[in-house]
C-alpha cells in the first residue's frame, strides 16, 4: 500500500510537469529558440500586398521625392515646402539683391525678418548666408556654393549634421507621414526643426502621466 | 465613523443612489452620463452607509444585495420608448450568449457588431462603426522609440486616450512615459508623475505600453482563451469574453494590462465612432483592456496614434517583415534594446538611441 | 432510494435542531452572510472600485484567503491517507470532521474566486465547450478542474460512507478507498496547482520560486491539522463525540513537523533574499523593512513571523504541546500566522514594487472585509452544518427507521 501510494505521488507529479513545463512556443508561427531578430533574416515574404498605402492619408501631389544622395539609397517622399511657404518665390518681395537692399537702407529703417532669432550655431560659424543665397533669394545655397532648393534643405542641413542625415536616409529620424505602408513619406528636416533656432523647446506636457488632473 | 475611513480613501465615483440600479452594466457603455460635477454630495457609499440612510431604504438596498447575488439582474439603460426598450433587451440577452470572437464564424462576426452598433444606436442616437478587419497577410507590427529623441511631452498619451476611448473618469492610460536621470536606466529612480517643463536638464525620457510580445505570458495564463496574439503580432483582448480574473495582470512584467474597475465614461462628444471589435470599441466594468497598436488604425496602414501625435518623430512602427520598411532599418542599423529580455518574452517594441 | 430521502430528511432535522447557543452562532453567522452579500452587490454595482484593489496590486484580500484555504482544504484530506491506508485508528474521527473542513474550504475558495472576478456573469465562459478552457496552457484553469474535481472527491466519500453507517452497514471499502486514495493525491495537486498558479509567473519574481510550491504544502500541513485540532477540541468539549486524547497529540505532531519544515523553508528563502539581494529581492525588502519610505506590510510580516516562531516553539516541546491548553494557543497562533503570510506576507508583496519600480500600497477597503468575513461565515456555516448532521450519525443516534 504505501509503495502504492509513493507511486500514486510521482506520477501526479509527473503529469503535472510534462504538462506545464514547456511554454508555448508554437502560437503565432514566428517563435523558436532564436531571438525574434535573428529569424526575421530567415523569414522571407513573398509578397507585400496592401489594400492601402500612404497616399490613402497624404495627398501624392503634395509630395516631392528626394535626391539620391547616396549610391543605392531608397528616394522616399517627403512634404512639399515650397508649395506650404506662404510668400514664396521670395523674389517677390526681394528684388533686389543683398548688398543693393543693404546700400539702400535708409536710417533707422528696419531689416527684413528682423524678428528672426539665431539659435543656431555660432555666429562665427553661421550666418544668415551659409545658408540663403545672397544673389538669389528664391534659393539656398551650399556651403560651396551650389543652388539647393528650399523643398531640398535637407542637403543644406546634412553638410553639418551628416549622422542625423544617415539616420534619416535609412529611416531612424524623421517622423513618419501618412502611415507605415510603402511607399515610405518621411517629414524633412525643417518640417520638425525651426531652421533658425533647431532644438525643440521646453514646455509644460500636455498632461500629467499616472497621476490624476485635478 | 469607521465607514468613513475607509471610503475616503477610495476614488470618486459619479454615480449616485437614485440611478445606481438601472446599472449601465453590460456590452455596451455609453450610456448617457454626463456626470455632474460631485461638489460637496456625499458619495455613493456615504449616502449608502451612512447616517442619512433610513431602515427602510436600508431594507431595499439589502434585498436588492441579495437578489444581485441570487441572480444577475440587469436591468436595460433609459431608452427612448418601450419598443426599443423590448429590443434593447434582446439584443442584450443575444450579446450575453455570443462566442469568444475566435470562435465566431464571419456572419456571427457581423452579426454582433450590427447588434452593437444598434445598442449604441438606442442608447445614445449615434451611430458608430465597428470593424471586424483581420490581420493583414505577411505583415508582423513591430514599434522602435527613440529614448535620444522623446522630450517627454506627453502628446502621444493624450492622443492614446481619445483615440482609444478610454475612461475618462478613472484617467485611464496605456502608455507611461518615464523621466530618467541620465546616466543609468532605473526605473526604480524615474519619475512617472513629472510635471514640470520638459525636457527637464540631465534627464530623458522612456515610453511605456504593452510590447506585444511574440510569446505574451499573459496570453498563457488566461483561463478562458479571452485575449490572444493575432496573425500579424497584435495582442488583443476579446472585451466581452473577459472574466476579469485579472491573471494577465499578474503574468505581465511590463504593466501593460489595465483593468476597468468601475464603469467607463467617455462624454458622447468625445467618443471614437470608428472602432474595431478588438480595439477600440467602449468596454464595460470588470474587463481589461490595453494598448492594440490602434488595431483599428493600423489594419488599414495609418500608425497607431501615439506615433502620429509625437512631435519628435521619437516612435517608428510598420511591418518587421518588409525588408525596406522604416521599422527593418532600425533594427538592423541601429543599437536596440528590449527591456527585460531575459524573460523570453520577445517583445516587438525596442528602444534606440541616435 | 426512499432511504436517501429519508436520510436527507433526517439530515435537515438534525441540522435545525440544537440549543440555544447552536441557534445563536447561525444566527450570527447568517447576519454576517447577510452583511458580506450586502458588501458584494455594492462591488458589482459600482465594480471592483470599491475594493483597496488597483492596476498596482490587482489581486488582494480575495486571493490571499482563496490561497490560504486551498491549503486548509488540502491539509484536511491528509489525515485520510493514514487512518484508511495505514489502517491507523487514531485518526478516524477526525477524518470526516477533515473532509467537511475540506468541503467548506474549498465552498470559500470557489467564493473567493468568483468575488474577485470583475464578470461573475460571464463565468460560464470557464466551463469547458460551452465557453472557451484555456487548457492546459492556463495554470487558473488547471485550479478550476482540481478545485471542483477535489470538492466532488470530497462530497461524494463522506457521503457514502455517512450514508452506510445511517443505514447501520458497513461501508464497503472496494468502493471508497479507491476514493479515498485518490483524494489524498488530489490534496497534494490543489496545492501545488494553486502555487504553480503564481510560481509561474516570470513578471513577480517574489512568486517566482521554486521552493514555492513545497512551501505551501508545508505551511498547509500545519495550519490546516492546526484548525481541525481546534475543531476537535471544541466538538469533544461540547458534544458526546469520543475524540481520544491520541488523535489529538497525533495531529499535533503532524502540525509540529509541517511548523518546523516551513520554519526551514522561510529561513531558506530569507537567506537567498537577503545575504545577496538583487533587483529581484525588492519585494522582499518592501516586505520585511519597507522600501522608499513605504512601510504598510512590515507590521504584518513580522507579527506572522513571532506567532509563527513562539507557536513553533511552543509545538516542538513535548512538555507544552501535550498540554492541551498550550496546544491549542500553540495552534491558534500558528493559524493565524500563517493565514497573514499567505496573504498580505505572499500575494500582496508579489506586486509590490510594481512592474517598473513604482510602490503603490494596498489596504483592503470596508466592503473588501465585509466580503471576505461573510465567505468565511458561510464557510463557518456550511461545515458547522455538515458536523451536526454527521456527528448524530456516527454516533449511531440517528438511524434508518430510528431516532432517539
Amino acid at each position: 500500500m504505501k509503495q502504492l501510494a509513493v507511486l500514486g505521488i510521482l506520477a501526479v507529479l509527473i503529469v503535472l510537469g510534462v504538462k506545464c513545463a514547456p511554454g508555448q512556443h508554437d502560437e503565432g508561427g514566428h517563435n523558436g529558440s532564436h531571438h525574434l531578430l535573428e529569424q526575421l533574416k530567415y523569414i522571407s515574404v513573398d509578397s507585400l500586398n496592401y489594400e492601402f498605402s500612404r497616399f490613402d492619408q497624404v495627398d501624392k501631389e503634395k509630395l516631392v521625392q528626394i535626391h539620391q544622395l547616396v549610391e543605392g539609397a531608397e528616394q522616399f517622399l517627403i512634404p512639399d515646402r515650397m508649395a506650404e511657404m506662404k510668400s514664396y518665390p521670395c523674389s517677390n518681395c526681394h528684388s533686389k539683391s543683398l548688398e543693393a537692399l543693404q546700400a539702400g537702407k535708409a536710417p533707422g529703417e528696419k531689416k527684413s525678418h528682423w524678428d528672426i532669432e539665431i539659435v543656431h550655431a555660432k555666429t562665427v560659424t553661421m550666418q544668415c548666408t551659409t545658408c540663403h543665397d545672397p544673389k538669389n533669394f528664391n534659393l539656398l545655397h551650399s556651403l560651396t556654393g551650389a543652388p539647393i532648393e528650399f523643398n531640398h534643405s535637407y542637403e543644406l542641413c546634412g553638410q553639418c549634421h551628416s549622422t542625423q542625415q544617415k539616420d534619416w536616409l535609412g529611416g531612424a529620424h524623421g517622423k513618419q507621414v501618412g502611415g507605415w505602408a510603402p511607399p515610405r513619406v518621411s517629414q524633412t528636416c525643417t518640417g520638425c526643426h525651426n531652421p533658425h533656432k533647431p532644438a525643440f523647446e521646453k514646455r509644460l506636457p500636455a498632461r500629467l502621466n499616472t497621476e490624476w488632473l485635478k | 465613523m469607521l465607514f468613513d475611513l475607509f471610503f475616503k480613501t477610495r476614488k470618486p465615483v459619479e454615480e449616485d443612489l437614485p440611478q445606481a440600479s438601472d446599472g449601465c452594466g453590460s456590452g455596451n457603455c455609453g450610456c448617457k452620463k454626463t456626470p455632474e460635477p460631485t461638489t460637496a454630495e456625499p458619495d455613493g457609499y456615504d449616502m449608502k452607509l451612512g447616517k442619512t440612510m433610513n431602515r427602510r431604504a436600508a431594507f431595499r438596498q439589502m434585498t436588492a444585495g441579495l437578489l444581485a447575488g441570487a441572480g444577475m439582474v440587469q436591468a436595460s439603460c433609459s431608452a427612448t420608448s418601450t419598443g426599443d426598450k423590448r429590443e434593447e433587451g434582446q439584443l442584450k440577452w443575444e450579446e450575453y450568449f455570443k462566442k469568444n470572437y475566435r470562435l465566431m464564424t464571419d456572419e456571427e462576426k457581423s452579426k454582433t457588431v450590427e447588434r452593437l452598433e444598434r445598442l449604441y444606436e438606442i442608447n445614445t442616437g449615434k451611430t458608430i462603426n465597428v470593424s471586424t478587419n483581420g490581420a493583414v497577410e505577411n505583415v508582423l507590427y513591430g514599434y522602435a522609440f527613440n529614448i535620444s529623441k522623446c522630450q517627454g511631452y506627453m502628446d502621444c498619451v493624450n492622443a492614446c486616450v481619445k483615440e482609444n476611448n478610454q475612461d475618462r473618469s478613472s484617467q485611464m492610460q496605456y502608455i507611461r512615459i518615464h523621466e530618467m536621470e541620465n546616466g543609468q536606466l532605473n526605473f526604480d529612480d524615474a519619475d512617472d508623475n513629472y510635471f514640470h517643463e520638459v525636457p527637464a536638464e540631465g534627464h530623458f525620457y522612456l515610453g511605456t505600453q504593452c510590447y506585444h510580445c511574440e510569446n505574451p505570458p499573459c496570453v498563457k495564463v488566461c483561463p478562458v482563451g479571452a485575449t490572444w496574439k493575432e496573425d500579424d503580432g497584435i495582442v488583443v483582448i476579446d472585451y466581452d469574453w473577459c472574466i476579469g480574473c485579472r491573471y494577465c495582470m499578474a503574468a505581465c512584467p511590463y504593466d501593460g494590462r489595465r483593468f476597468n474597475w468601475q464603469t467607463p465614461e467617455v462624454p458622447e462628444e468625445e467618443v471614437n465612432h470608428t472602432q474595431h471589435y478588438l480595439g477600440n470599441r467602449l468596454r464595460s466594468k470588470g474587463v481589461m483592456e490595453k494598448c492594440t497598436f490602434c488595431i483599428q488604425r493600423s489594419r488599414n496602414g495609418k500608425n497607431p496614434a501615439c506615433v502620429e501625435a509625437c512631435p519628435t518623430g521619437a516612435r517608428i512602427f510598420g511591418n518587421i517583415l518588409d525588408p525596406n520598411s522604416e521599422i527593418r532599418w532600425v533594427l538592423e542599423n541601429k543599437k536596440v534594446f528590449r527591456l527585460k529580455e531575459d524573460l523570453g518574452t520577445e517583445p516587438k517594441f525596442w528602444y534606440y538611441m541616435d | 432510494m426512499q432511504v436517501f430521502v429519508q436520510f436527507i430528511k433526517d439530515g435537515f432535522q438534525s441540522a435545525t435542531k440544537g440549543n440555544f447557543t447552536y441557534h445563536v452562532w447561525m444566527a450570527t453567522l447568517t447576519v454576517l452572510m447577510l452583511l458580506g452579500t450586502f458588501a458584494y452587490y455594492i462591488q458589482l454595482r459600482d465594480g471592483l472600485v470599491v475594493t483597496g484593489m488597483s492596476d498596482k496590486v490587482s489581486w488582494g484580500l480575495y486571493i490571499s484567503n482563496f490561497t490560504f484555504l486551498v491549503g486548509v482544504a488540502a491539509a484536511a484530506v491528509m489525515l485520510v491517507l493514514p487512518t484508511y491506508v495505514l489502517k491507523d485508528i487514531n485518526l478516524k474521527q477526525a477524518v470526516l470532521i477533515g473532509e467537511g473542513l475540506a468541503v467548506a474550504a474549498l465552498i470559500m475558495c470557489l467564493a473567493f474566486v468568483t468575488v474577485d472576478l470583475g464578470g461573475p456573469a460571464r463565468a460560464w465562459h470557464l466551463i469547458p465547450k460551452l465557453g472557451y478552457f484555456n487548457w492546459p496552457n492556463s495554470m487558473l484553469a488547471w485550479d478550476v478542474i482540481v478545485l471542483n474535481g477535489y470538492l466532488f472527491i470530497n462530497i461524494t466519500i463522506p457521503l457514502y460512507i455517512l450514508f452506510h453507517h445511517y443505514q447501520g452497514k458497513e461501508p464497503n471499502k472496494n468502493v471508497y478507498l479507491p476514493g479515498v486514495l485518490i483524494s489524498v493525491f488530489w490534496a497534494v495537486g490543489i496545492h501545488m496547482v494553486t502555487a504553480f498558479l503564481y510560481a509561474g509567473l516570470p513578471a513577480r519574481p517574489f512568486w517566482n520560486s521554486s521552493l514555492l510550491g513545497p512551501r505551501f504544502l508545508a505551511s498547509a500541513f500545519s495550519a490546516g491539522p492546526a484548525l481541525i485540532i481546534l475543531i476537535l477540541s471544541f466538538i469533544r468539549r461540547y458534544t458526546d463525540y469520543k475524540i481520544p486524547n491520541t488523535t489529538l497529540r497525533k495531529l499535533a505532531l503532524v502540525t509540529t513537523v509541517a511548523a518546523q519544515i516551513n520554519l526551514i523553508m522561510l529561513i531558506s528563502e530569507l537567506f537567498k533574499e537577503f545575504y545577496s539581494p538583487t533587483h529581484h529581492s525588492q519585494s522582499a525588502v518592501y516586505l520585511f523593512f519597507g522600501l522608499h519610505g513605504k512601510t504598510g506590510l512590515v507590521p504584518w510580516i513580522w507579527s506572522a513571523i513571532s506567532l509563527n516562531v513562539i507557536a513553533t516553539g511552543i509545538l516542538t516541546f513535548h512538555t507544552l504541546r501535550n498540554q492541551f491548553r498550550w496546544l491549542a494557543l500553540a495552534c491558534g497562533l500558528l493559524f493565524v500566522a500563517i493565514w497573514i503570510e499567505k496573504g498580505m506576507g505572499l500575494i500582496v508583496p508579489g506586486f509590490i514594487p510594481g512592474s517598473w519600480g513604482d510602490i503603490v500600497e494596498y489596504t483592503p477597503s470596508l466592503v473588501e472585509i465585509m466580503v471576505t468575513i461573510g465567505i468565511w461565515a458561510m464557510g463557518a456555516f456550511i461545515f458547522t452544518l455538515l458536523v451536526k448532521v454527521a456527528i448524530p450519525i456516527e454516533l449511531g443516534r440517528v438511524r434508518f427507521g430510528k431516532r432517539e
